[in-house]
């Protein structure tokens, strides 16, 4: 019999070459090398200096958070009873047919070779722990500031997800045995499904008691510094029951590693957790489950993710009754401009725009009540709140308006794949591209309105609050500027929406302009996609501040001009004024982008 | 109407079309045909507005495709050889953006019909990645057709398309021509050309070579009864090779 584990070495290894090769070779062409060197540059110094000087000198970490043992203890013990009740959820509604990680072309030779009929198994078990090693990596140098050892925290996370993809893996073949089983082992298999669901109900009773009794704690002691003492010495006894200590022991032993506060204390739990991992181990290579069905399935899935990410469709089909949905009725009567942003709406997402607005009034609704109520029972908390939900907001608005406009791909940069078909519709290329941006913008603008009703409701409700406690308003968060927020917030609504568009006129004409180097069509992946998307970005952050630079004066002189009488309201009209350039920049871009359109080269795809 | 002049395509240093003249008139419709590279995709891509002439002048329902390009793409239906579908959009969706991009008055009627005339009926809600080759070319077909436009370019349109479908879709071509439309068919299928072509236009590394009814066409190769397969390969084989066209 042909050695397995000789094969998966010469498949893997050729694997890595082969696509390490053809990455190189791309490296000939300029805009994957420069993209390549951006990219290779950002990830060093982001996270690869970083991961070498923890790997070099595991105890040179950072600042560490200094948690205290029992916290430590506590917070295992809390983990512990959310990954019981994850277990407890997968075993009660996880229906999926168990899948293996592999591919058709892998099902096509291994299948019909020479090698044990685990080799699939073997070779799906292998690839997912290459990615888990890599994952773990990623979680150590994120959780390094949490624990004393870089390696520790990569093996015990390494050990954690593999148990847990094991986990569902084992879980998955038994169900697809119990569904074939004869029915006395099926009501065995189902009084094991009660049991672990059980412990899973067990351990989030358990959690609701210590939330229960922490508020009580919190709300009883008179300061900050004084809570955790409190709030340690009072769950003692909560955490040293029976549910933690017994029920929970194999999670409290699978996770103990990754909260073991020093390396001792680690190379103690290591080994039950270990334990842990090997038996998930055996219990799924000792299914006796249909592993060439599950390798059938892993392969086909496999390859329908390969066609999605091509075809830029990242997720799935809609159902049945979602297909029906559009975003608005499309009569044939009308401006043809509206059929394009019905379209484009549609290949974000399958919704209604009036939905849309009707959860936008609810939770504004029922954003103000909460505040207004919060407020009203809490007599303290009435000033943040007419500070902190709207500082959020504005800067949650902000960041959506700038990223937004970069992600979207339900314009030019999807639909240019399809310029031929885009040519031969009835339309100026102007008005086509103003068409095209129209579906983004409408989804980012509704979302920033979305963001900044939300603070502005629960501004609204915190002003209820004072009104009622007869505060006075001056002195509503003490040296916060509060009076600034509400009009920031009427601002922004002001500012935002220019300031989307202007990116995404930036964003489609980087599409029409350099086609070559920001391909339509489906996202790619690799670190010279990465590098080019960075050039992308601060191009856009370049051409974004020079744009801002005439908005910047006119918005300046109008804050001048109207502070005398409004105060800081004067950022509304400021903003408004501010705009302007921003929209007359805008209705420029959009000629140019209809501009680049007409004279967008199709030939290289038409050429027969 | 379709009337082409002069017209002239040239990608960087090659010349895919070189002073095609010809015009097809309503009720007419008229097979392209040429060996790889003849450049036949590129005229139609110019006669659809995709590509822009280097020179030369297209007109289509009266109407100027440089100068009244909205008005002349108004009265047109190009069928690709390729069937390119958004994939986010099903079927129905397909035919409603269709419908408003063209203005398309009863367009549920005309949906309805087309649905069941190109055997789509009952796929209203599928996804192009849920539909066979032959099913997006029908597709691509039916939103051609929606508009009842005056002037129809087809690039290989039975590529993927059942025996049923074929005799349908051969119906349908010379039902629109019937109604007035002026019709051009490119096509490597050259019974086909024979069976509806009124008039054949052979292409050849990018130039005119013959350009005549179906007799005059057989005449200038000898005469006799001599299919068009015959004559089109007497006329390329004794032109060379296409795959290099002249400069």
């Amino acid at each position: 019999m042909t050695s397995t584990a000789g094969v998966f070495a010469f498949l893997i290894r050729r694997t890595f070459a082969g696509a390490a090769r053809r990455r190189l070779a791309r490296l000939r062409e300029p805009r994957y090398l420069l993209g390549g060197i951006v990219g290779a540059v950002y990830l060093y110094f982001w996270v690869g200096r970083a991961v070498l000087r923890n790997v070099t000198n595991p105890h040179v970490v950072g600042p560490r958070l200094q948690v205290p043992p029992e916290a430590l203890a506590l917070i295992l013990s809390l983990a512990a009873a959310a990954v019981a009740v994850y277990a407890a959820l997968l075993w009660v509604f996880q229906t999926e047919p168990p899948v293996l990680q592999v591919s058709e072309a892998d099902v096509q030779f291994l299948a019909p070779a020479p090698l044990p009929r685990q080799a699939l198994l073997y070779l799906s078990l292998l690839r997912t722990t290459l990615g888990i090693a890599f994952g773990a990596l990623v979680m150590a140098f994120f959780g390094r500031g949490f624990v004393p050892h870089f390696w520790q925290a990569f093996v015990a996370a390494f050990v954690v997800l593999s148990t847990m993809q094991l986990h569902g893996l084992g879980l998955a073949f038994w169900k697809a045995r119990q569904a074939e089983a004869l029915p006395e082992a099926r009501r065995l298999m189902r009084l094991a499904t009660i049991a672990v669901a059980s412990v899973g109900l067990f351990g989030l009773a358990w959690i609701s008691v210590g939330i229960n009794r922490a508020i009580r704690i919190i709300v009883s002691v008179p300061d900050a510094p004084s809570a955790l003492r409190a709030l340690l010495d009072g769950l003692a006894p909560w955490a040293s029951g029976f549910v933690p200590v017994v029920l929970l022991a194999p999670f409290r032993a699978l996770l103990a590693p990754a909260f073991a506060p020093d390396t001792r204390h680690f190379l103690v739990s290591l080994p039950a957790a270990l334990a842990v991992l090997a038996a998930h181990y055996a219990w799924v290579v000792r299914t006796n489950a249909r592993f060439e069905e599950a390798a059938l399935e892993g392969a086909r899935r496999r390859a329908a993710r390969a066609e999605k990410r091509r075809s830029g469709r990242l997720h799935g089909l809609p159902s049945e009754a979602q297909r029906a949905v559009v975003p608005f009725a499309l009569p044939p009567s009308g401006r043809p401009e509206m059929a394009v942003l019905w379209k484009n709406l549609m290949s974000h997402r399958r919704s209604r725009l009036r939905s849309a607005v009707v959860w936008w009034a609810a939770l504004t609704a029922l954003v103000f009540a909460t505040s207004a109520a919060f407020g009203i029972t809490y007599a303290s908390v009435a000033g943040p709140l007419l500070l902190i939900p709207g500082l959020i907001c504005a800067a949650a608005a902000s960041f959506v308006s700038l990223t937004l406009p970069m992600g979207s791909r339900n314009d030019f940069r999807e639909d240019l794949e399809k310029a031929a078909v885009l040519r031969s519709w009835p339309l100026s290329p102007t008005r086509l591209a103003l068409a095209e941006l129209a579906a983004p913008f409408v989804t980012i603008v509704t979302v920033v309105g979305i963001i900044l009703s939300v603070g502005v409701a629960a501004i609204a409700g915190g002003r209820v609050a004072f009104a009622w406690h007869a505060l006075p308003a001056g002195v509503a968060a003490g040296r916060m500027p509060v009076q600034w927020i509400a009009p920031g917030l009427f601002a922004l609504a002001f500012l935002l929406p220019a300031l989307a568009a202007v990116v995404l006129v930036v964003q489609n004409a980087a599409v029409l302009t350099f086609p070559a180097w920001f391909p339509p069509g489906g996202r790619r992946r690799g670190i010279e996609t990465m590098g080019t998307g960075l050039i992308a970005f601060a191009g856009t952050m370049l051409l974004l501040m020079i744009a801002l630079i005439p908005a910047a004066l006119v918005g300046l002189l109008v804050a001048v001009l109207g502070w005398s009488l409004l105060g800081p309201w004067s950022l509304v009209p400021a903003t408004a004024a501010a705009s302007l350039p921003l929209w007359i920049e805008v209705a420029a871009g959009v000629a140019l982008l209809g501009r680049l359109f007409a004279r967008f080269d199709v030939s290289a795809e038409s050429w027969t | 109407m379709i009337q082409v002049e002069s017209l002239v395509k040239v990608y960087r240093d090659v010349t895919a079309v070189d002073r095609l003249t010809f015009a097809v008139a309503p009720g007419e419709v008229l097979g392209l045909v040429g060996p790889n590279g003849a450049g036949k995709t590129t005229t139609l891509r110019c006669l659809a507005g995709i590509l822009p002439p280097t020179s030369g002048q297209l007109r289509l329902a009266g109407f100027d495709l440089e100068t009244e390009p909205v008005e002349a793409k108004r009265r047109l239906a190009f069928m690709p050889d390729e069937p390119r579908l958004f994939e986010s959009l099903t079927v129905a969706d397909h035919l409603a953006l269709s419908a408003r991009l063209y203005q398309v008055q009863g367009a549920a009627e005309k949906t309805r019909t087309l649905l069941d005339e190109l055997e789509l009926a009952g796929r209203e809600r599928a996804f192009p990645s849920e539909l066979s080759r032959g099913m997006k070319q029908k597709l691509v077909i039916a939103c051609g057709l929606l508009h009842d436009p005056q002037v129809l370019i087809f690039d290989e349109p039975l590529t993927g398309i059942d025996p049923i479908g074929i005799r349908r879709m051969k119906q349908t071509i010379l039902a629109r021509a019937k109604a007035g439309a002026s019709v051009i068919v490119s096509s490597h299928l050259l019974h086909l050309v024979e069976e509806i072509c009124g008039r054949v236009l052979i292409l050849n590394r990018g130039r005119s070579v013959l350009l005549g009814t179906l007799d005059e066409v057989r005449a200038v190769a000898g005469g006799g009864d001599v299919s068009l397969e015959d004559v089109f390969l007497r006329i390329t084989e004794a032109a060379g090779p296409a795959s290099t066209p002249s400069a």
